[in-house]
């Protein structure tokens, strides 16, 4: 069954348009990853998703219903990120207690072991907590709650690399135990790609990319060699990045569209073949400019 | 996971019970003013002097009518205030813009009721202050009839539930759009000096005032506030129907 269900969906905020005419669907119990350049359109579709905000034109459906001001689908998703807004008079555990009563399979005791590991106290009040905390107890919220689709935008913001790695692995463990659906924005997928089914990209508001991690994995390939023969071996079109390393050699990436015997004529050539990094690969499609920063400065 | 199916009731009394727990520090704040209140009523309200050579008679005039308004100016707050909280609070966890109003016009009508309850037992222990600290000229009016008192609350009661149905309704205006939160306070003072000289604008604002505060009777002033109370919430409901929400 489609969880999340979008259709030419645009919106424009004066002028500017934040999303513009994605169409994709998302699969229950799968945890999607959400990528794209600051200012793409990611928050704008995860607000648009979870009902917050109203479409300029287009259509979208979460658990085949209209999520905009919608109870049903409010009393199944769970949106957090780095603004969450919680009573500045209640503790902790007051605030995981009187946030819990809002969701049908809140695991308190969870919530309260996952604080004790992250060293919160019961006690604290969330306004004193440092940057990276709020995420964590954010995080646990998201986490505890069990919703049928979570939706976590950039959680991980001011936690340090051992927690994030624990919240991987938390979100995890309780993913396999009750699957059910996520989506998760990062800028940190080499962090995350080991948690997702799937992967939406998208630049300046377009989907640019929609497929299983491990078909993006095997998207591209990193070219190393002499110019002459990487140029002669690619197309134009096929061209990702490139980064000149010499007078005559070069690191170009490609969309990986080559038979086995041209990458095998290419070895013998002495062309390095190598996989390319999810994340750099990501950076590579959405980037403006071929070469990256480095036409910047190489203008004249 | 299954889809879990909801109801309008059972969300609006969730979040009833989170704006309780989350707002508890206004009563302190309503202890607080009320307090205060009090202190400037043993001072009096008002006070005159008559003299002749030989003696001059002191007039004082004490009454709780400060603690009242006091109160029901704290109502108006509280009701602004819930419209920004909710604004901001409501839609992180389960709610849809009507259960919002609906919980936020719960908790409003707690807050009055305690409000105008509490503002009128202040004007009972002011008069028992009265009567142990000040010498007293007369004793008329110190004593209260029951009656009198559960009159008093339900109409002390029924102006602060106006008084923080406009709080609500001005802070959600001013939600959608902060030119309002400017222009309504123009707009009102604005009419405050038209009321002062005598033109048909202010025939029509005494008018108003003397619909909502001369009214005789007690079934007609309840059918007023009610009318108007919830002519302000459908109006709000229907307002912000279509909000956006954590842009």
């Amino acid at each position: 069954m489609h969880c999340i269900e979008s259709k030419n969906l645009s919106k424009t905020f004066d002028k500017i348009k934040a999303v513009h005419d994605l169409s994709f669907t998302i699969e229950e119990n799968k945890i999607t990853g959400l990528v794209g350049r600051n200012g793409a359109g990611k928050t704008t579709l995860l607000k648009l998703i979870a009902g917050y905000l109203l479409p300029t034109t287009g259509e979208i459906n979460v658990f085949g219903r209209n999520p905009f001001n919608n109870l049903q689908v409010a009393a199944n998703l769970i949106f957090i990120d780095d603004q969450l807004a919680l009573p500045e008079n209640l503790s902790l555990e007051e605030t995981l207690a009187a946030v819990g009563q809002f969701y049908p399979n809140w695991q308190a005791e969870l919530a309260r072991a996952l604080l004790d590991y992250f060293s919160l106290q019961p006690r604290q009040y969330y306004a004193n907590l440092s940057k990276g905390m709020k995420s964590s107890f954010n995080m646990i919220i998201g986490i505890a709650a069990r919703c049928p689709l979570t939706i976590f935008d950039e959680p991980t913001v001011g936690m340090d690399a051992a927690v994030r790695k624990d919240f991987y692995r938390a979100l995890l463990k309780d993913f396999m135990q009750y699957p059910r659906t996520i989506i998760f924005s990062s800028h940190l997928l080499s962090e995350i790609e080991e948690l997702l089914d799937d992967l939406l990209l998208i630049k300046a508001g377009e989907k640019y990319l929609h497929l299983p991690l491990d078909e993006l994995r095997n998207y591209a390939v990193g070219l190393t060699g002499r110019e002459s023969i990487i140029r002669k071996m690619t197309g134009q079109e096929q061209v990702l990045f490139q980064q000149k390393l010499g007078r005559d050699s070069i690191y170009l990436v490609a969309r990986n569209t080559f038979d086995q015997q041209t990458l095998q004529q290419a070895r013998l050539q002495g062309v390095e073949i190598s996989p390319v990094a999810t994340d750099d690969l990501c950076i590579y499609l959405t980037a403006q400019h071929k070469g990256g920063i480095d036409d910047v400065f190489s203008r004249n | 996971m299954s889809f879990h199916e909801t109801n309008l009731l059972s969300v609006t009394k969730k979040q009833f019970i989170y704006k309780l727990q989350a707002n508890l520090g206004i009563l302190i704040s309503l202890m607080i003013i009320q307090l205060l209140a009090l202190l400037l009523s043993t001072a009096g309200v008002s006070s005159m002097s008559v003299g002749t050579n030989l003696t001059i008679i002191n007039l004082k005039i004490i009454s709780g009518d400060i603690i009242i308004v006091f109160t029901l100016i704290w109502a108006f707050i509280v009701g602004y205030n819930t419209a920004g909280n909710a604004y901001r609070l409501d839609y992180h966890f389960v709610t849809n813009r009507l259960s919002s109003n609906l919980a936020s016009g719960c908790f409003l009508l707690l807050t009055s009721l305690l409000a105008g309850i509490t503002a009128t037992f202040c004007g009972v222990l002011l008069r028992v202050l009265l009567y142990f600290w000040r010498d007293l000229l007369t004793t008329k009016g110190l004593s209260m009839a029951p009656a009198l008192l559960m009159k008093g609350s339900y109409v002390t009661v029924l102006y602060a539930c106006l008084l923080s149905a406009l709080g609500y309704f001005y802070g959600m205006l001013a939600q959608r759009n902060k030119a309002l939160t400017v222009l309504i306070p123009v707009l009102f003072f604005g009419s405050l000096f038209a009321a002062a000289k005598d033109t048909r604008a202010a025939q029509l604002f005494r008018q108003v005032l003397v619909f909502y505060f001369s009214e005789s009777s007690l079934a007609l002033f309840t059918l007023k506030i009610v009318l108007t109370v919830a002519l302000l919430f459908i109006t709000i409901i229907l307002f912000t129907n279509r909000m956006e929400v954590r842009k």
